[in-house]
């Protein structure tokens, strides 16, 4: 985020030219950054002729670490108002300390956050429901993870449902279908407990299969 | 003209399921998708495409290779990391990774033999579409591209027009899940913020940042508590800090298979669904159209 020492600004301009994000404006008497605009790309402060513009932090947001029993957890809290999760989240993968396995769980859609997300991962698992939305986006994160060349797996929640055949899908583009989870409400109403569905005795063997699937693909 | 908008900050809250049901029983507001990395109104409102545009959102830089002395003074200035320099140091060749350039233009500038040029870049298109319960306007983002607030302020501005002239006072609005930068534009400019949310702890916790950023915008916020009877003690809890935030109750849904099965094929849950859900439905409309009369 730049930050403008009055004492050398000449009100000259130029760092309003140069910023192709329309997050400067220069009025008669001092220069003004809207921070939500700014993407930090230090255009203005490199090519000011005066040396008058600092780059300064802005906090945009946290990384917490935990610990429970024999798992770390790491995450980033943006705080509310902030535009742009990205550079938290390359904050937070650069901050996952050296272990065995890491899981990561993504945001939704496509769009840049999903994409930073699923980089560089040795597997991903695609989780959908057979319903005309769960088919529709489950071909746009195909797309994602095969542009970003990272295996992929599908996992089908509320199996059940009288939609799209998903199975038929995965098996007609060849990708593996590595469990499903019944549509059932007693699940449902396990998740709003907050309980593990995985600590569930009846899907024992259905998320055994994802995680052998998960580790096989890493290489583990 | 009233805008309503319908956020979740978690996804698969049932955000569409709801707007669905709005469209059908209204049967005359202007509809607006602004989830456009991950559009799914089309899938249940089955539009007739009218108008189709490209949308080039952003400018990314391209080297002109017969220009480029492979310097590699632009690589160092990218603080995306879009630039490259691959192969051995005596060999040097310089690559721009478009998928991380954010326009920036620095490269181009500093390129001291002017090799760098910004071009277009297509980042989506957007669509003017007739459904049976009137005009849809949305879009769909490449994937993995960036850009998408600006995508969804062109699909509200689009639907704004399309209201203006067909002389229609609503425009429902889907928003996209999160609290990010689609978001943000999504909210900016309505009458009326519908949070749909459901009793599970991340819904909770998504709910109450979604409600944070959307009291900056001075609107008044409804709620929406879906699968509200999967857990009684939670969606009391929702509530009571909804209220406590200033937000209005509007109703709650019932855990509903009928509802679900009827999504799973595709149709809207309108009227003619007799089902627990769509029951507490026509509450919520009922309850919402006082809100914005209000307001």
């Amino acid at each position: 985020m730049p930050q403008v020492d009055a004492s050398k600004c000449t009100l000259c301009g130029n760092c309003r030219k140069v910023c192709e994000f329309h997050a400067i404006a220069v009025l008669p008497k001092e220069v003004m950054v809207f921070k939500e605009l700014c993407h930090g790309c230090g255009a203005c402060s490199m090519l000011c002729p005066e040396d008058a513009i600092t780059e300064v932090d802005h906090l945009m947001g946290e990384v917490i670490m935990a610990e429970g029993g024999v798992l770390k957890l790491m995450y980033g809290r943006l705080k509310v108002g902030e535009a742009a999760a990205t550079p938290l989240i390359r904050q937070v993968k650069a901050t996952i300390p050296e272990g065995p396995i890491t899981i990561m769980d993504c945001p939704p859609g496509t769009a840049c956050t999903a994409v930073e997300s699923i980089k560089g991962a040795d597997a991903c698992v695609l989780v959908t429901e057979p319903t005309p939305f769960g088919l529709h986006d489950l071909k746009l994160a195909l797309e994602v993870t095969r542009k970003l060349k990272v295996p992929a797996a599908v996992f089908v929640n509320k199996h059940g449902l009288p939609g799209p055949d998903i199975q038929q899908f995965c098996d007609a583009h060849k990708i593996p279908v590595v469990g499903k989870l019944p549509i059932d409400r007693s699940i449902a109403e396990a998740y709003s407990r907050g309980a593990l569905i995985a600590e569930d005795a009846r899907f024992n063997t259905t998320f055994k299969k994802l995680r052998d699937w998960a580790l096989s693909e890493a290489g583990r | 003209m009233k805008e309503i908008v319908i956020v979740s900050g978690k996804g698969g809250t049932g955000k569409t399921t709801l707007l669905g049901y709005l469209a059908s029983v209204m049967n005359n507001a202007v509809t607006a998708d602004c989830d456009v990395d991950a559009p799914n109104l089309h899938l249940l409102l089955k539009p007739k495409i009218l108008h189709r545009e490209d949308f080039a959102g952003m400018k990314v830089a391209t080297i002109i290779g017969s220009a480029c002395t492979n310097c590699g003074k632009c690589v160092p200035v990218c603080r995306f990391g879009a630039i490259k320099s691959i192969g051995n140091p005596s060999l040097m060749k310089v690559a721009i990774e478009q998928g991380s350039c954010e326009g920036c233009a620095l490269c181009s500038r500093i390129c001291p033999s002017k090799a760098i040029k910004m071009v277009d870049k297509k980042v989506g298109e957007w669509f003017i579409s007739k459904t049976v319960f009137g005009t849809m306007v949305h879009a769909l983002l490449e994937p993995g591209e960036d850009n998408s607030g600006k995508l969804v302020a062109m699909v509200k501005q689009r639907a704004r027009m399309a209201a203006k002239e067909e002389g229609v006072g609503t425009i429902l609005v889907d928003g996209p899940p999160g609290i990010g930068c689609s978001v943000i534009s999504s909210l900016s400019g309505c009458s009326l913020a519908i949070i749909v949310t459901e009793p599970t702890e991340s819904g909770f916790s998504d709910a109450k940042r979604i409600m944070d950023l959307a009291k900056g915008f001075n609107l008044p916020i409804g709620l929406v508590t879906n699968k509200a009877d999967l857990n009684q003690d939670l969606t009391r809890r929702i509530e009571e800090h909804a209220v406590a935030e200033g937000a209005h109750l509007l109703g709650s849904i019932p855990y509903d298979e009928v509802l679900a099965n009827t999504m799973a094929q595709g149709r809207t849950a309108g009227k003619n669904v007799a089902s627990p859900a769509t029951h507490a439905m026509s509450k919520i409309h009922r309850k919402m159209m006082d809100l914005i009369g209000q307001a």
